[in-house]
């Protein structure tokens, strides 16, 4: 009778808390050290902080209006055939937000981004072991072409990036990101709509890993399945016309001109006041691949926002400009950007194998002359620098990686990098390969000129976006570079900093088994306390005791809008997160375009 | 006194006799072949300072000194510093050293290449010459600049590929161009008379259609190193020159367009400026270069009553 009652409960619950759009915990909460409680849920879960995420000035005006044409910047054609599941390009998932949505089954809530609700499934369900992940699927949703979105293409989807396909001889590998998903065993369609997902080992924090915004359902099983089955095993959701899920379909793809999307009336989400969203009638992503080509477009009225990326998030000097030109006619979308980084290949020989070596060259970088040089002026290195319009959360200020290391006297630093140099026997330095991306060589030179002080000549391997995509996740080079935003939790960074036999695209190619079980730890640990004390032995493990990486410092991505551009939400990290614009709505003036 | 001037300064007061000479008839070239003489002296002036740049830059054109960054010209940084404080002189002085270099080297290898295939096409003519004009014709088809950037993607960024890529775009030109000279000289009567004797083959075309087609090509690829230097200047704009952090005019100039051009206007206009005058120079020079050995040309710039003289006796020994 009491079961029945707390069905009856359950159910009641989760349909009203479903209607609101919003869910309960069912993960730890990790400020509080609680586990969650077993129940199915449906609101924000993880982490109970304030609001962080923010949204574009409306002051004084709360009044959404619909209509009018978003016009923003993109940085080029999106990669790899529109494909989340082959590129985390920017270029890509600018575009993919609307097209695709802001999430997969779950998203990074839109008024803390720190949170996850629900965007596809309404509800999810834990097993105590954090095994098993049950999802179900929200009714009434369509894909753009009018077919009903289901557990099976959820299934799909989930098949698609962790197992990839097998036709015949032919092989689709799977997604880029299938390490993060943790071990699956498998993934099952229940009765009443709903999936259930079966991992080999303990996943409590599966949910934030898959909020993750780059991992988009792109993938309509009822346009590629088939196609899939006769052999064609590398289609993309541009070969089946960019048939998605998100708040706009697609108009018109002109390649090297133009993305055009126009608003889903089909589409099922709404803002508090039930209003259905999106609220503009369409975006124009004009792909421009020039940082001066889009400020001029941007400064002379052509658009309403730029683009996201390196090299077209604005820089001190640009940002100056548009401030001069355009006053209170700008504002500036602020978010933390990733950490610029060095990492070692430590499986190709050569003296960067020795962690003092590693260590030297930690010591001896100048990581605060990389924010004006390399990071375009915006950035810190210290979490006391942190510029106030970040309001990075408590949380974070556990398990952000930023290069907190080594941030004392640089004369001392430098004259121990020399010991160490000297006590491994390069005292006259080395020369060291480095990969580095043709989009954006800056940091590359700052690393060069930075590093011959040491001795050490650095040579640099320029590579375009799709060589330097293929190499990265190869053992040709000896070290390379990046500043991806890792997930926000810490077990969300084993893609990033793990064994490259478990993730060739780890920035630090090391085959450590001490990795493994640190992070094998991490998954375990119990309370809030014991997770951060297992990553801070991570953080020691993987940046001083053996150096694989060179946390160096925080970028801060900025990106222009005009100021009648409104509701646009601010993540305070990750320019990946919430590019759906669904919520943007437009308040142009009498005779304004 | 205005007879000596005319003559040039009296250089014999102050210099020894052969070098007098030598000074005073490059014043009296300067002066009468001006449209040569300044064009030539300002690449001499541009290859001087390619070649002695570890001399003439003052600073370190790779160091960076990120309290200097951005600054303006001024004593210390003649034409100001960049977005990593790196001296722009420097790295313009240096920036001539990879243009003048590229530039040159693809410029002799089409030379030698296209003039090559295109005397041998035209002299052993038949098939060969069908075939081989084809190709050229194929590659003639590409933009220039395209079929560069094709050779540059294939090779990979550095000075070497880049003139290669470049190379390969003006060998078809030069090719064109010589097959067409050869032909014509191939039917006059001293090469005529050099086969009859048994002359070879390698003896006709090294002793005859060379030397004869020299001056139109001659003044041709003069043209093209204005070309080749745009070319490497493009390539490394686009982010296919030479790799970062050397320094390049093209590169400089994007880094400068796309991310100082308001805030530091200077990034962008001291290399653009040392590529015009290059540029400029070497357009005037093939230019000077060709009405010299152009004899058409010659002869319309001779006195009126000359002319028909001329002309006449140039229809004679035709």
């Amino acid at each position: 009778m009491r079961l029945a009652l707390l069905l009856v409960l359950v159910a009641a619950g989760s349909l009203a808390l479903s209607c609101l759009g919003k869910s309960a915990p069912s993960t730890p909460d990790v400020n509080s050290g609680r586990l969650p409680a077993q129940e199915e849920t449906t609101a924000p879960t993880t982490q109970a902080t304030p609001s962080v995420a923010t949204v574009s000035p409306v002051p004084g005006e709360h009044r959404t209006k619909y209509g009018g044409i978003l016009v923003l910047a993109n940085r080029g054609d999106p990669a790899a055939g529109f494909d989340p599941l082959r590129t985390s390009s920017i270029a890509l998932h600018h575009v993919g937000g609307a097209l695709f949505g802001p999430g997969n089954l779950v998203m990074r809530c839109r008024e803390n981004t720190y949170l996850v609700c629900p965007y596809l499934a309404t509800s999810w369900l834990a097993n105590p072991g954090f095994t098993e992940w049950t999802f179900t699927i929200r009714n009434g949703v369509y894909w753009h072409d009018g077919t009903l979105f289901t557990a099976e293409d959820a299934k799909f989807w989930f098949d698609l990036a962790y197992f990839g396909a097998k036709v015949g001889d032919k092989t689709r590998a799977p997604a880029y990101f299938k390490g993060e998903f943790g071990d699956v065993e498998k993934v099952e369609v229940l009765e009443h709509n709903r999936l259930r997902i079966t991992f080999r080992h303990r996943n409590p924090y599966f949910l934030d890993i898959l909020a993750d915004p780059r991992f988009k359902i792109a993938h309509p099983r009822h346009l590629m399945q088939a196609r899939i089955e006769k052999g064609e095993v590398s289609i993309s959701p541009l070969d089946v016309g960019l048939v998605g899920l998100g708040p706009f379909k697609l108009e018109a793809y002109e390649k090297g001109s133009v993305v055009r999307v126009r608003r889903s009336f089909q589409y099922w989400e709404k803002d508090g006041e039930s209003n259905r969203l999106p609220y503009v009638d369409g975006i124009d992503y004009v792909i421009m691949p020039d940082p001066f080509a889009m400020d001029v477009a941007f400064r002379t009225g052509r658009l309403d926002g730029g683009a996201r990326g390196q090299e077209h998030y604005l820089t001190a000097e640009r940002k100056q400009g548009y401030v001069r030109d355009l006053g209170e006619d700008v504002f500036f979308a602020e978010m933390e950007g990733g950490n610029f980084r060095l990492g070692f290949n430590v499986l190709k020989p050569g003296p960067w194998q020795d962690p003092q070596v590693r260590r030297a060259m930690a010591l001896w970088i100048d990581k605060r002359a990389a924010i004006p040089s390399a990071l375009g002026g915006f950035g810190w290195t210290s979490p006391d620098l942190v510029p106030p319009n970040i309001p990075l959360p408590e949380i974070r200020t556990y398990f952000i990686n930023w290069p907190k290391f080594d941030l004392g006297p640089l004369e001392e630093k430098r004259a121990e990098a020399r010991r160490l140099m000297a006590g491994a026997g390069y005292a006259d330095g080395f020369s060291m390969g480095h990969l580095c991306r043709a989009l954006n060589p800056a940091p590359c030179e700052f690393l060069k000129a930075q590093l011959a002080g040491l001795g050490i000549d650095l040579q640099l391997h320029v590579l375009d976006e799709g060589a330097w995509s293929r190499a990265r996740g190869t053992l040709d080079y000896d070290s390379q570079q990046g500043r991806l935003t890792p997930s926000p939790i810490p077990e969300g960074t084993e893609s990033v900093y793990g064994r490259y036999g478990k993730n060739p695209d780890a920035y630090a190619k090391h085959e450590d088994p001490r990795v493994d079980e640190l992070y094998r730890r991490l998954r375990e640990a119990l309370t809030f306390a014991s997770r951060v004390e297992i990553w801070r032995q991570i953080e020691r493990y993987l940046f001083v005791e053996q150096t694989y990486i060179i946390p160096i410092a925080e970028s801060i991505q900025v990106v222009p809008y005009r100021a009648y551009v409104k509701g646009l939400v601010i993540p305070v990290e990750d320019g990946h997160t919430h590019t759906d614009f669904a919520t943007v709505w437009l308040d142009k003036k009498k005779g304004g375009r | 006194m205005k007879h000596h001037h005319d003559r040039g300064p009296r250089f014999r007061a102050s210099f020894p006799r052969p070098l007098a000479k030598a000074l005073s008839g490059t014043w009296v070239f300067a002066r009468t072949k001006a449209l040569i003489a300044v064009p030539m002296a300002v690449l001499v002036l541009l290859a001087t300072v390619a070649l002695f740049a570890d001399v003439v830059a003052t600073h370190d054109p790779l160091a960076q000194n990120v309290e200097q960054r951005l600054r303006p010209p001024g004593p210390g940084h003649y034409f100001g510093t960049d977005g990593f404080g790196r001296d722009i002189f420097s790295r313009v002085v240096h920036g001539a050293r990879v243009s003048l270099f590229v530039g040159f080297l693809a410029v002799s290898m089409a030379a030698v290449s296209g003039t090559g295939i295109g005397m041998f096409s035209a002299y052993w003519g038949g098939k060969l010459d069908l075939l081989v004009q084809r190709v050229v014709d194929v590659l003639l088809g590409f933009p220039f600049l395209v079929l560069a950037l094709m050779m540059v993607v294939a090779l990979g960024p550095s000075s070497t590929s880049v003139a290669i890529g470049i190379a390969l775009g003006l060998t078809p030109q030069v090719a064109r161009l010589s097959r067409a000279s050869a032909l014509s000289i191939k039917e006059e009567e001293y090469v005529k008379a050099a086969m009859v004797i048994g002359a070879s083959s390698y003896r006709i075309i090294w002793r005859h259609l060379l030397p004869n087609s020299g001056p139109p090509i001659l003044a041709q690829v003069t043209g093209y190193f204005g070309t080749a230097v745009v070319a490497e200047t493009t390539l490394s704009f686009l982010g296919l020159g030479v790799p970062p952090p050397f320094p390049s005019w093209g590169r400089m100039l994007q880094e400068g367009v796309r991310q100082y051009f308001e805030a530091a206007p200077w990034a962008t206009v001291f290399p653009g400026l040392a590529l015009s005058v290059s540029v400029l120079a070497c357009a005037l020079l093939g230019d000077a270069v060709r009405d010299l050995l152009d004899p058409r040309r010659v002869q319309t710039a001779q006195p009126r009553g000359q002319q028909g003289v001329r002309a006449g006796h140039r229809q004679a020994e035709l």
